[in-house]
Protein backbone atom coordinates (compact mmCIF):
# COMPACT_ATOMS: atom_id res chain seq x y z
CA UNK A 1 0.00 0.00 0.00
CA UNK A 2 1.10 3.47 -0.92
CA UNK A 3 2.17 5.42 2.35
CA UNK A 4 0.59 8.69 0.03
CA UNK A 5 -1.43 9.01 -2.18
CA UNK A 6 -4.15 11.67 -3.59
CA UNK A 7 -7.21 11.11 -5.14
CA UNK A 8 -8.66 13.78 -7.26
CA UNK A 9 -12.94 13.61 -6.65
CA UNK A 10 -14.66 15.39 -9.35
CA UNK A 11 -18.54 16.20 -8.43
CA UNK A 12 -20.47 17.12 -11.69
CA UNK A 13 -24.33 18.40 -11.13
CA UNK A 14 -25.99 19.69 -14.33
CA UNK A 15 -29.48 20.61 -14.48
CA UNK A 16 -32.37 17.49 -15.18
CA UNK A 17 -29.68 15.53 -14.61
CA UNK A 18 -28.45 12.90 -12.04
CA UNK A 19 -25.08 13.97 -10.15
CA UNK A 20 -22.42 12.21 -11.33
CA UNK A 21 -19.23 11.40 -9.18
CA UNK A 22 -15.24 10.27 -10.67
CA UNK A 23 -12.58 9.91 -9.27
CA UNK A 24 -9.14 9.36 -9.96
CA UNK A 25 -5.84 9.19 -8.57
CA UNK A 26 -3.69 11.92 -9.29
CA UNK A 27 -0.06 11.66 -10.13
CA UNK A 28 1.09 14.67 -10.92
CA UNK A 29 3.02 16.70 -8.38
CA UNK A 30 5.29 19.25 -10.44
CA UNK A 31 8.49 20.10 -9.69
CA UNK A 32 8.01 23.04 -7.63
CA UNK A 33 6.88 21.56 -4.94
CA UNK A 34 9.48 19.42 -4.58
CA UNK A 35 11.83 22.69 -4.76
CA UNK A 36 10.11 24.00 -2.09
CA UNK A 37 10.02 20.70 0.50
CA UNK A 38 13.81 21.21 0.06
CA UNK A 39 13.93 24.10 0.27
CA UNK A 40 12.04 24.41 3.39
CA UNK A 41 13.83 21.28 5.16
CA UNK A 42 16.79 22.62 4.74
CA UNK A 43 15.83 26.61 5.67
CA UNK A 44 17.43 28.23 2.57
CA UNK A 45 17.54 31.66 2.51
CA UNK A 46 16.28 32.28 -1.16
CA UNK A 47 15.78 29.93 -3.95
CA UNK A 48 14.38 30.08 -7.16
CA UNK A 49 11.14 29.40 -8.55
CA UNK A 50 9.17 30.08 -11.25
CA UNK A 51 5.69 31.44 -10.27
CA UNK A 52 2.34 30.84 -11.69
CA UNK A 53 1.38 34.64 -10.75
CA UNK A 54 1.91 37.29 -10.97
CA UNK A 55 2.66 35.87 -14.70
CA UNK A 56 5.56 38.14 -15.47
CA UNK A 57 7.95 39.87 -13.39
CA UNK A 58 10.73 37.97 -10.39
CA UNK A 59 10.06 36.93 -7.49
CA UNK A 60 12.57 35.57 -4.65
CA UNK A 61 11.03 32.45 -2.88
CA UNK A 62 12.70 32.10 0.57
CA UNK A 63 12.62 29.47 3.37
CA UNK A 64 14.04 31.71 5.93
CA UNK A 65 12.17 34.67 6.45
CA UNK A 66 13.74 37.26 8.45
CA UNK A 67 11.07 39.61 8.44
CA UNK A 68 8.47 40.78 10.76
CA UNK A 69 5.18 39.27 9.61
CA UNK A 70 3.23 36.16 8.45
CA UNK A 71 3.91 33.91 5.85
CA UNK A 72 1.86 31.31 3.90
CA UNK A 73 3.67 27.87 3.25
CA UNK A 74 1.69 26.51 0.37
CA UNK A 75 -1.31 27.88 1.44
CA UNK A 76 -4.20 27.13 -0.87
CA UNK A 77 -7.38 29.11 0.70
CA UNK A 78 -8.21 31.71 -1.82
CA UNK A 79 -11.10 33.11 -1.77
CA UNK A 80 -14.70 33.63 -3.63
CA UNK A 81 -13.88 34.61 -7.20
CA UNK A 82 -9.76 34.90 -6.82
CA UNK A 83 -8.83 32.18 -9.58
CA UNK A 84 -5.35 33.20 -8.88
CA UNK A 85 -4.80 30.53 -6.36
CA UNK A 86 -6.32 27.21 -4.92
CA UNK A 87 -7.74 25.08 -7.27
CA UNK A 88 -7.97 25.76 -10.83
CA UNK A 89 -9.76 24.26 -13.16
CA UNK A 90 -8.55 24.50 -17.24
CA UNK A 91 -9.03 23.12 -20.94
CA UNK A 92 -6.04 22.59 -21.62
CA UNK A 93 -5.41 18.66 -23.01
CA UNK A 94 -1.44 18.44 -23.01
CA UNK A 95 -0.44 15.54 -20.48
CA UNK A 96 1.24 17.92 -17.23
CA UNK A 97 5.00 17.86 -17.24
CA UNK A 98 7.48 18.23 -14.48
CA UNK A 99 8.45 21.64 -15.76
CA UNK A 100 4.56 22.94 -15.36
CA UNK A 101 4.44 26.55 -13.62
CA UNK A 102 0.89 26.97 -15.33
CA UNK A 103 -2.23 25.13 -15.72
CA UNK A 104 -2.19 24.82 -19.48
CA UNK A 105 -5.38 26.92 -20.48
CA UNK A 106 -6.84 28.52 -17.13
CA UNK A 107 -10.55 29.07 -17.35
CA UNK A 108 -11.02 32.27 -15.76
CA UNK A 109 -13.66 33.34 -13.24
CA UNK A 110 -16.56 35.10 -14.30
CA UNK A 111 -19.94 34.55 -15.51
CA UNK A 112 -19.47 35.40 -19.31
CA UNK A 113 -19.17 33.06 -22.12
CA UNK A 114 -15.83 30.50 -21.38
CA UNK A 115 -16.00 31.73 -17.86
CA UNK A 116 -16.54 29.80 -14.91
CA UNK A 117 -17.94 31.33 -11.22
CA UNK A 118 -15.11 30.53 -8.45
CA UNK A 119 -16.25 29.85 -5.21
CA UNK A 120 -14.11 29.90 -2.25
CA UNK A 121 -11.76 27.27 -1.39
CA UNK A 122 -12.62 24.73 1.66
CA UNK A 123 -10.46 22.89 3.89
CA UNK A 124 -11.56 20.05 5.83
CA UNK A 125 -9.85 18.52 8.58
CA UNK A 126 -7.75 15.22 8.72
CA UNK A 127 -9.86 11.82 9.42
CA UNK A 128 -7.87 9.43 10.75
CA UNK A 129 -8.83 6.02 11.19
CA UNK A 130 -6.51 4.32 13.85
CA UNK A 131 -8.09 1.11 13.67
CA UNK A 132 -6.66 0.65 10.10
CA UNK A 133 -3.91 2.96 10.34
CA UNK A 134 -4.98 5.19 7.46
CA UNK A 135 -6.53 8.89 7.45
CA UNK A 136 -6.74 12.03 4.92
CA UNK A 137 -7.55 15.45 4.53
CA UNK A 138 -9.10 17.49 1.62
CA UNK A 139 -9.37 20.70 -0.19
CA UNK A 140 -12.13 21.29 -2.16
CA UNK A 141 -13.78 24.31 -4.50
CA UNK A 142 -16.82 24.72 -6.08
CA UNK A 143 -17.42 26.05 -10.02
CA UNK A 144 -20.36 27.11 -11.40
CA UNK A 145 -21.64 28.01 -15.05
CA UNK A 146 -23.44 31.26 -14.93
CA UNK A 147 -22.93 31.87 -18.30
CA UNK A 148 -25.54 31.28 -21.19
CA UNK A 149 -23.24 28.07 -22.94
CA UNK A 150 -21.91 25.17 -21.96
CA UNK A 151 -17.96 24.77 -20.99
CA UNK A 152 -15.93 21.88 -20.81
CA UNK A 153 -13.32 20.76 -18.24
CA UNK A 154 -10.05 18.59 -18.89
CA UNK A 155 -7.55 19.89 -16.54
CA UNK A 156 -7.19 20.64 -12.85
CA UNK A 157 -4.60 22.15 -10.65
CA UNK A 158 -3.49 23.28 -7.44
CA UNK A 159 -1.66 26.91 -7.26
CA UNK A 160 -0.18 27.37 -3.53
CA UNK A 161 1.36 30.55 -1.68
CA UNK A 162 4.59 30.07 -0.45
CA UNK A 163 6.97 32.94 1.13
CA UNK A 164 6.32 36.73 1.97
CA UNK A 165 6.27 37.70 -1.33
CA UNK A 166 3.00 37.51 -2.76
CA UNK A 167 4.00 34.87 -5.34
CA UNK A 168 1.85 31.90 -6.19
CA UNK A 169 3.22 28.59 -7.58
CA UNK A 170 1.32 25.54 -8.90
CA UNK A 171 2.36 22.39 -7.28
CA UNK A 172 -0.46 20.04 -8.62
CA UNK A 173 -1.63 19.44 -12.31
CA UNK A 174 -3.75 16.42 -13.84
CA UNK A 175 -6.02 16.01 -16.92
CA UNK A 176 -9.34 14.79 -16.59
CA UNK A 177 -9.31 10.99 -17.60
CA UNK A 178 -13.35 12.54 -18.78
CA UNK A 179 -13.33 15.92 -19.97
CA UNK A 180 -16.40 17.31 -17.89
CA UNK A 181 -19.20 19.50 -19.52
CA UNK A 182 -21.00 22.22 -17.33
CA UNK A 183 -24.29 23.25 -18.95
CA UNK A 184 -25.40 26.50 -18.12
CA UNK A 185 -26.29 26.39 -13.90
CA UNK A 186 -24.66 23.48 -13.80
CA UNK A 187 -21.50 22.94 -11.21
CA UNK A 188 -18.54 20.73 -10.69
CA UNK A 189 -16.93 20.15 -7.09
CA UNK A 190 -13.31 19.69 -7.37
CA UNK A 191 -11.84 17.78 -4.45
CA UNK A 192 -8.14 16.99 -3.49
CA UNK A 193 -7.98 14.39 -1.24
CA UNK A 194 -4.68 13.51 0.28
CA UNK A 195 -4.51 10.36 2.14
CA UNK A 196 -1.66 8.21 4.29
CA UNK A 197 -1.50 5.12 5.49
CA UNK A 198 0.86 4.22 8.01
CA UNK B 1 -34.11 14.92 -6.10
CA UNK B 2 -31.37 13.84 -7.99
CA UNK B 3 -29.88 10.09 -7.73
CA UNK B 4 -26.38 10.16 -7.39
CA UNK B 5 -23.59 7.70 -9.31
CA UNK B 6 -20.64 6.91 -8.35
CA UNK B 7 -17.96 6.42 -11.05
CA UNK B 8 -14.57 5.20 -9.84
CA UNK B 9 -13.05 6.55 -13.25
CA UNK B 10 -9.83 5.23 -14.68
CA UNK B 11 -6.60 6.57 -13.85
CA UNK B 12 -4.83 8.72 -16.46
CA UNK B 13 -2.61 6.47 -18.99
CA UNK B 14 0.16 8.63 -17.85
CA UNK B 15 2.39 6.44 -16.03
CA UNK B 16 3.57 8.15 -12.40
CA UNK B 17 3.72 8.62 -8.76
CA UNK B 18 2.18 11.12 -6.89
CA UNK B 19 4.89 11.22 -3.78
CA UNK B 20 6.78 8.09 -2.92
CA UNK B 21 9.65 8.30 0.27
CA UNK B 22 12.10 5.98 0.18
CA UNK B 23 14.70 4.95 2.93
CA UNK B 24 18.26 4.07 2.72
CA UNK B 25 20.29 2.33 5.45
CA UNK B 26 23.65 1.50 5.24
CA UNK B 27 26.38 0.38 7.75
CA UNK B 28 30.04 1.12 7.67
CA UNK B 29 32.84 -0.18 9.29
CA UNK B 30 36.11 1.34 8.98
CA UNK B 31 34.89 3.30 5.78
CA UNK B 32 33.74 -0.01 4.29
CA UNK B 33 29.59 -0.59 3.30
CA UNK B 34 29.08 -3.69 4.86
CA UNK B 35 25.12 -3.60 4.99
CA UNK B 36 22.72 -1.66 2.78
CA UNK B 37 19.06 -2.31 2.14
CA UNK B 38 16.45 0.73 0.31
CA UNK B 39 12.76 -0.04 1.03
CA UNK B 40 10.13 2.47 0.45
CA UNK B 41 8.92 4.01 3.41
CA UNK B 42 5.16 3.38 4.68
CA UNK B 43 4.91 5.28 6.99
CA UNK B 44 3.77 8.94 7.02
CA UNK B 45 1.89 9.31 10.26
CA UNK B 46 -1.51 12.06 10.92
CA UNK B 47 0.76 14.66 11.77
CA UNK B 48 1.62 15.17 8.47
CA UNK B 49 -1.72 14.95 7.34
CA UNK B 50 -2.46 17.73 10.56
CA UNK B 51 0.48 19.83 8.69
CA UNK B 52 -0.98 19.81 5.40
CA UNK B 53 -4.15 20.89 6.50
CA UNK B 54 -2.91 23.72 8.74
CA UNK B 55 -0.96 25.39 5.68
CA UNK B 56 -3.34 24.68 3.16
CA UNK B 57 -6.05 26.57 5.08
CA UNK B 58 -3.97 28.27 7.36
CA UNK B 59 -5.63 26.77 9.96
CA UNK B 60 -4.78 27.21 13.58
CA UNK B 61 -2.91 23.51 14.54
CA UNK B 62 -2.97 21.65 18.54
CA UNK B 63 0.48 20.78 17.51
CA UNK B 64 1.50 24.22 17.16
CA UNK B 65 -0.35 25.12 20.18
CA UNK B 66 -2.72 26.69 18.14
CA UNK B 67 -1.11 28.97 15.69
CA UNK B 68 -1.06 27.70 11.92
CA UNK B 69 2.38 26.59 10.26
CA UNK B 70 4.41 29.84 9.38
CA UNK B 71 3.01 32.11 11.75
CA UNK B 72 6.42 33.67 13.14
CA UNK B 73 8.13 36.67 13.78
CA UNK B 74 11.09 34.73 11.64
CA UNK B 75 9.79 32.49 9.74
CA UNK B 76 11.17 29.09 9.35
CA UNK B 77 8.47 26.62 7.62
CA UNK B 78 9.66 23.13 8.34
CA UNK B 79 12.81 22.94 9.57
CA UNK B 80 14.83 19.16 9.06
CA UNK B 81 18.50 21.37 9.23
CA UNK B 82 20.09 19.43 12.87
CA UNK B 83 23.20 19.93 13.63
CA UNK B 84 25.54 17.70 14.82
CA UNK B 85 24.73 16.25 18.54
CA UNK B 86 21.33 17.64 17.93
CA UNK B 87 18.49 14.72 18.29
CA UNK B 88 15.24 16.61 18.83
CA UNK B 89 14.78 17.11 15.37
CA UNK B 90 15.59 15.60 11.45
CA UNK B 91 16.15 12.10 11.13
CA UNK B 92 16.16 9.76 14.56
CA UNK B 93 16.91 6.07 15.38
CA UNK B 94 15.63 4.36 18.05
CA UNK B 95 14.87 1.36 19.52
CA UNK B 96 11.03 0.32 19.23
CA UNK B 97 8.89 -2.00 17.10
CA UNK B 98 5.69 -0.68 17.06
CA UNK B 99 3.85 1.73 14.77
CA UNK B 100 1.16 3.69 14.20
CA UNK B 101 -0.60 6.55 12.52
CA UNK B 102 -1.15 8.31 15.71
CA UNK B 103 2.16 8.38 16.54
CA UNK B 104 3.88 11.50 17.93
CA UNK B 105 7.28 10.08 18.26
CA UNK B 106 9.13 7.47 17.65
CA UNK B 107 8.50 4.16 19.74
CA UNK B 108 11.68 4.48 21.89
CA UNK B 109 14.32 6.92 20.95
CA UNK B 110 18.53 6.51 21.28
CA UNK B 111 19.47 9.25 22.73
CA UNK B 112 22.52 11.30 21.08
CA UNK B 113 26.10 10.95 23.26
CA UNK B 114 28.63 8.23 23.41
CA UNK B 115 27.43 6.21 26.53
CA UNK B 116 26.20 2.92 26.77
CA UNK B 117 22.93 2.74 24.50
CA UNK B 118 23.25 6.05 23.13
CA UNK B 119 24.64 6.95 19.66
CA UNK B 120 26.69 10.38 17.96
CA UNK B 121 23.99 12.26 15.92
CA UNK B 122 25.87 13.62 12.81
CA UNK B 123 24.55 17.38 11.26
CA UNK B 124 22.05 16.93 8.78
CA UNK B 125 23.07 16.57 5.21
CA UNK B 126 21.06 17.44 1.96
CA UNK B 127 21.46 16.65 -1.62
CA UNK B 128 19.62 19.23 -4.27
CA UNK B 129 17.11 17.77 -6.16
CA UNK B 130 17.04 16.26 -9.60
CA UNK B 131 14.89 17.11 -11.96
CA UNK B 132 14.49 14.95 -15.16
CA UNK B 133 12.33 16.68 -17.75
CA UNK B 134 12.55 13.50 -20.55
CA UNK B 135 11.33 11.27 -17.25
CA UNK B 136 9.32 13.22 -15.71
CA UNK B 137 10.08 12.17 -12.45
CA UNK B 138 12.42 14.17 -9.49
CA UNK B 139 13.92 13.60 -6.38
CA UNK B 140 16.04 15.15 -3.50
CA UNK B 141 17.38 13.21 -0.39
CA UNK B 142 18.39 13.80 2.99
CA UNK B 143 20.47 12.29 5.15
CA UNK B 144 22.36 11.80 8.73
CA UNK B 145 25.14 9.60 10.30
CA UNK B 146 24.55 7.95 13.58
CA UNK B 147 28.20 6.66 14.78
CA UNK B 148 28.42 4.23 17.55
CA UNK B 149 31.42 5.67 19.63
CA UNK B 150 29.23 3.95 22.96
CA UNK B 151 32.38 0.86 23.81
CA UNK B 152 29.31 -1.73 23.27
CA UNK B 153 26.68 -2.79 20.50
CA UNK B 154 23.91 -0.93 20.31
CA UNK B 155 20.87 -2.27 17.95
CA UNK B 156 18.39 0.56 15.55
CA UNK B 157 15.24 -1.18 14.66
CA UNK B 158 13.06 2.33 13.79
CA UNK B 159 13.75 5.44 11.95
CA UNK B 160 11.76 8.50 11.61
CA UNK B 161 11.93 12.22 10.72
CA UNK B 162 11.18 15.03 12.83
CA UNK B 163 10.47 18.77 11.26
CA UNK B 164 10.80 21.74 13.70
CA UNK B 165 8.54 24.91 13.63
CA UNK B 166 7.89 28.50 14.83
CA UNK B 167 4.93 30.03 15.72
CA UNK B 168 4.16 32.98 16.87
CA UNK B 169 4.50 32.43 20.43
CA UNK B 170 8.64 32.54 19.46
CA UNK B 171 8.29 28.47 20.32
CA UNK B 172 9.70 25.92 18.55
CA UNK B 173 7.24 23.14 17.65
CA UNK B 174 8.26 19.54 16.47
CA UNK B 175 6.00 17.37 14.20
CA UNK B 176 6.69 13.92 13.31
CA UNK B 177 5.59 13.18 9.73
CA UNK B 178 7.32 9.58 9.21
CA UNK B 179 7.82 6.66 11.26
CA UNK B 180 9.34 3.54 9.61
CA UNK B 181 10.02 0.37 11.69
CA UNK B 182 13.35 -1.20 9.83
CA UNK B 183 12.30 -4.95 8.64
CA UNK B 184 15.74 -5.91 9.98
CA UNK B 185 17.05 -4.61 12.82
CA UNK B 186 20.67 -3.53 12.85
CA UNK B 187 23.20 -4.31 14.95
CA UNK B 188 26.39 -1.93 15.66
CA UNK B 189 29.71 -2.46 16.66
CA UNK B 190 31.40 -0.22 18.37
CA UNK B 191 32.97 2.69 15.78
CA UNK B 192 30.51 1.62 13.51
CA UNK B 193 28.47 3.89 11.31
CA UNK B 194 25.03 3.86 10.31
CA UNK B 195 23.49 6.65 7.59
CA UNK B 196 20.12 7.23 7.22
CA UNK B 197 18.95 8.33 3.94
CA UNK B 198 15.37 9.49 2.89
CA UNK B 199 14.46 9.94 -0.76
CA UNK B 200 11.89 12.12 -1.72
CA UNK B 201 10.34 11.11 -5.42
CA UNK B 202 7.97 12.68 -7.73
CA UNK B 203 7.04 11.71 -11.18
CA UNK B 204 4.72 13.54 -13.14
Amino acid sequence: MDSFKIFVIVKVKNPKQKTKVYRFKSRSFVGNFLYILFNSFQTNDGFSLTQAYPSSGSCQANANESAAGTYPWVTVNAGNGDASFGIQVGSGTTPPTISDITIESLIPNGNSVGQLAYGAMTTIAPVINSSNNTGYTQIQRVFINQSSTSITITEVAVVAQFGGIPCKYLILHDLLPTPVTLQPNGSVTITYQFNIAT
Amino acid sequence: MQKSSYIRGKSNKIKGHTLKVYCLVEVKDKGKVIYSKQFESHSFVAQWLQLLYGAFGRNNLSILNNHFPAESIDVNWLQMNAGSGDASFGIQVGSGTTKSINDTALDSLIPNGNSVGQLAYGAMSFTSPTINTTTNQGNFSVSRSFTNNSGGSVTVSEVGIVLRSFASDTNFYYIFIIHDILSSPITLANSQVLTVTYIFSIQT
